[in-house]
């Protein structure tokens, strides 16, 4: 290999795109020429400086908020009113919000569990008590402090009596889960002692290139996530949510099917990042507060790992009556995205 | 409808981030987000996941409303010291820690990667911030991986020339490199 092929592989070489023998043939050529060897150190300081670069130019770009209207103007040829959108109220108006927001979850699997348990079962428990839950949470610096200073909305109140999920609680009848602003901040309240804790908080769905960088770093350092890297696997998604100490009140052993996490290593800044390999999605959970993987939830283990998202919930039309199931996925004749609503 | 809605708002950034970073403009970013969904809706029941992934599919209309935008609107050749209004400025506090590139080095490249080519420019931004191999980005452009393996060497040869200039005129002006 001389100067002039050895040059022009440089590039490859540092992005680690040469094959084997072309490896051996750029490394034998470098050893032997200085030139190349200073033309290999000046390319892979530009490389970093840009890789930097475009990181830190696209952290700083966010598209308009209107930019769904607009498209939604675009498409449809009409404008997309406010007063056209039906208003909302009751469990009504969970849905349209719920929809995106667990799509965008897409296998984070402590909200997935507790907003499943939530939405799923009929409530059993009179409103008084009902009430009194929503008080306690809302008198609790705890929450108020979850909650950021927000007006806050409480969405729904379940008692863990009502969730019979075959998931071993350790909640008993006296507990009850209040989700405030769309599951924005979930807490526990022990109607005996009158105390409320915090389970979880969301924290943001969009994170910077930095953020979402150094998750992906912490579940690389799992083997088997770095295979499904090797392999091609593309960031599906990324979450974080802050889960508190209250999560080993809730979580006995092995709350999901085939997944055993001890729930301490829950609690901190938790990140679910998604990967996509194939027609499968597969789930990181990583601890970012100690910096730790946690666990690896392969397709078909928890719940949302395959690209059909299924959320079930009070139907918008009758809100009083049995809960829709809506199935987000590709269709299996086309491919095309479709949305599925099926109704008892 | 809500499910075209979840796809936007689930890629909405990287098309948009991608966008303004071949273009260099957050205007032309805007309209290009706009364009790119557009033809999405409009081949909705089209797009057949087995012959490509869906984020590739993106890339691929990205790119290619970038390129025609850049042929529509070639840009003038910035002298190195003029001010690129559009980009973004970035201070150096508030460059993380961990950040290498020094402020006047950042700006430099943010100029010099504002004069390259509609060819090269993509190519870059899909390695170095996309993180695509090189068959990747081939699939995206539909071009032979040795075409992609040539475009980001001369990009970045461009790139590091173009920095060199800089660094001269300033040291023969008298100014900190």
């Amino acid at each position: 290999m001389n100067c002039k092929d050895t040059k022009k592989l440089t590039a490859a070489f540092l992005d680690g795109e040469l094959t084997d023998k072309e490896q051996a043939l750029f490394r034998e050529h470098l050893a032997a020429c200085q030139g190349c060897r200073e033309e290999m150190e000046a390319l892979a300081a530009t490389r970093e400086s840009l890789r930097q670069t475009l990181k830190l130019t696209a952290a700083e770009y966010s598209p308009s908020p209107d930019a769904w209207q607009r498209l939604r103007q675009q498409i449809t040829g009409e404008e997309q009113p406010e007063a056209a959108t039906p208003k909302r109220t009751g469990m009504g108006r969970l849905i349209p919000r719920r929809l995106n927001w667990k799509t965008g979850l897409a296998g984070l699997l402590i909200l997935a569990l507790v907003i499943s348990l939530v939405v799923t079962i009929p409530p059993l428990f009179g409103q008084d008590d009902k009430a009194l839950a929503a008080e306690i949470a809302l008198n609790s610096p705890e929450v108020q402090a979850a909650l950021g200073g927000e007006n806050p909305k409480i969405v729904e109140v379940r008692f863990s009596a009502d969730m019979n999920t075959g998931f071993d609680m350790n909640t008993g009848d006296e507990y009850a889960i209040v989700v405030f602003d769309y599951g924005h901040v979930i807490a526990v309240v022990d109607l005996n002692t009158g105390h409320a804790e915090v389970v979880t908080a969301q924290i943001t769905l969009e994170l910077d290139e930095f953020a979402r960088q150094e998750i992906i770093d912490i579940a690389k350092t799992d083997p088997n996530v770095q295979e499904l890297f090797d392999k091609g696997a593309q960031v599906h998604d990324i979450i974080v949510v802050k889960v508190y100490p209250a999560i080993v009140d809730v979580w006995d052993a092995g709350p999901i099917p085939d997944i055993e996490v001890n729930p301490e290593e829950l609690i901190g800044h938790i990140a679910s990042l998604t990967l996509e390999l194939g027609q499968n999605l597969h789930t990181v959970i990583i601890n970012v507060t100690t910096g730790k993987f946690v666990t690896l939830v392969e397709p078909g283990q928890g719940p949302y790992t395959t690209k059909f998202t299924t959320i079930v919930g009070p139907d918008p039309n009758n809100p009083d009556g049995p809960p829709i199931t809506t199935i987000i996925g590709p269709d299996p004749d086309d491919g095309t995205i479709t949305t599925t609503v099926i109704t008892p | 409808m809500n499910a075209f809605e979840a796809i936007f708002k689930q890629y909405k950034w990287l098309v948009f981030k991608n966008a303004a970073l071949m273009t260099g403009s957050r205007e032309k970013a805007e309209d290009i987000l706009q364009d790119v969904f557009t033809v999405v809706w409009d081949s909705r029941h089209t797009f057949n996941p087995d012959k490509g992934k869906f984020v590739t599919w993106l890339h691929r209309i990205t790119v290619n409303r970038c390129i025609s935008n850049h042929r529509r609107k070639e840009p003038a050749l910035l002298p190195l010291d003029e001010a690129t209004p559009d980009l973004p400025g970035v201070n150096s506090q508030d460059l993380p820690e961990e950040a290498l590139i020094s402020k006047l080095e950042y700006e430099r490249l943010i100029k010099t990667l504002n004069r390259l080519d509609g060819k090269h420019r993509p190519v870059l931004v899909l390695r170095y911030f996309n993180d695509l191999s090189y068959r990747d980005i081939a699939d995206v452009l539909d071009v032979p991986v040795g075409t992609v393996k040539s475009r980001l060497y001369n990009g970045l040869c461009t790139l590091r020339g173009q920095m060199s200039v800089a660094m001269d005129n300033n040291v023969a002006e008298g100014r900190n490199p």
